[in-house]
């Protein structure tokens, strides 16, 4: 009688099919590739806001000492200038040597023309925060 | 003489299962990324600053408000016109005290519209404003000039 035996682990077939694994993963690297976007990370500038209609309710004496400057965004022959007191700036550079020039607890007020693109109007907010000017409001005065 | 051997059709059988391994996995990152997509929302040219920090955004209640156009407003991921922004912030932040505004704004949008959301917040009583940035050094105040090249003769 002829016996059967169960053929060894080395004998039989083991074949693992590669394929469709190879095809998911270039699938998701060219996904990956095309889609990933290196995202700046974000940073902010704080601002505290006034409430409107709550003036009455403020305290003067915290204010009544306070100097106030104003700064003017303007646009002139199509190119934005800074108006502070009466003089003419053309750089964020200038603007902060002569703010630094100031004492600290000035108020500037920020008076920008509607066109001016809002990338200028933080431009401005970052030289006053540099020259550690913190008292920073913005006119809405149309 | 030579004989030929018969084609056989029997033996060309296209392995499908690949082919639905990938469509299954596009279904499925594309159900997935329809409904929580932000990308679109989230796509804005931030203005660059250098005295900006990092956000503490812990134990706060933030309402961010992306600007991309002066027609294209978000609160959150939901598109909003100005005409329509305070009675959201209304409906959805009843409590606003010490609440603050995150705003997001494209960085070429004309200041007018930033004015007019400010005022919108102010009038809200939601009076601590965040200016999201990037940080890097502000775009100077004047274009560079223009390189001018060489008349070519």
């Amino acid at each position: 009688m002829k016996l059967k035996f169960l053929k060894s682990a080395s004998e039989r077939e083991m074949a693992v099919s590669m394929t469709p694994l190879i095809d998911i993963v270039f699938l998701l690297m060219v996904f990956f590739l095309m889609t990933i976007n290196f995202e700046k990370p974000e940073e902010v500038l704080t601002h505290q806001l006034p409430q409107l209609g709550n003036e009455a309710s403020e305290d003067p004496s915290k204010d009544w000492e306070k100097v106030e400057l104003d700064l003017a965004i303007v646009k002139h022959n199509g190119e934005l200038q800074l108006q502070l007191q009466e003089r003419t700036l053309s750089s964020y550079e200038d603007l902060h040597l002569f703010l630094e020039q100031l004492p600290d607890d000035i108020v500037i007020i920020i008076n920008a023309a509607d066109d001016v693109p809002y990338k200028h109007i933080i431009g401005v907010y970052n030289s006053c925060l540099k020259a550690n000017k913190e008292d920073i409001v913005f006119s809405f005065a149309s | 003489m030579r004989a030929y051997r018969r084609r056989s059709w029997a033996r060309m059988v296209a392995d499908l299962t690949p082919l639905i391994d990938v469509i299954f996995l596009i279904i499925i990152f594309f159900v997935i990324l329809i409904n929580f997509s932000q990308i679109h929302v989230r796509n804005v040219v931030l203005p660059n600053a250098d005295q900006a920090y990092k956000a503490n955004q812990h134990n706060k209640q933030i309402v961010p408000i992306t600007i991309r156009t002066e027609d294209e407003i978000f609160i959150a991921k939901d598109q909003v016109s100005l005409a329509t922004l305070s009675s959201r912030i209304k409906s959805e932040y009843p409590t606003r005290s010490g609440v603050t505004a995150l705003i997001r704004a494209n960085e070429d949008i004309p200041y007018e519209v930033i004015k007019l959301v400010m005022t919108k917040l102010a009038e809200l009583n939601i009076d601590k404003v965040e200016f999201a940035t990037w940080a890097g050094t502000p775009d100077p105040l004047l274009a560079p000039p223009v390189e001018v090249a060489p008349n070519e003769t």
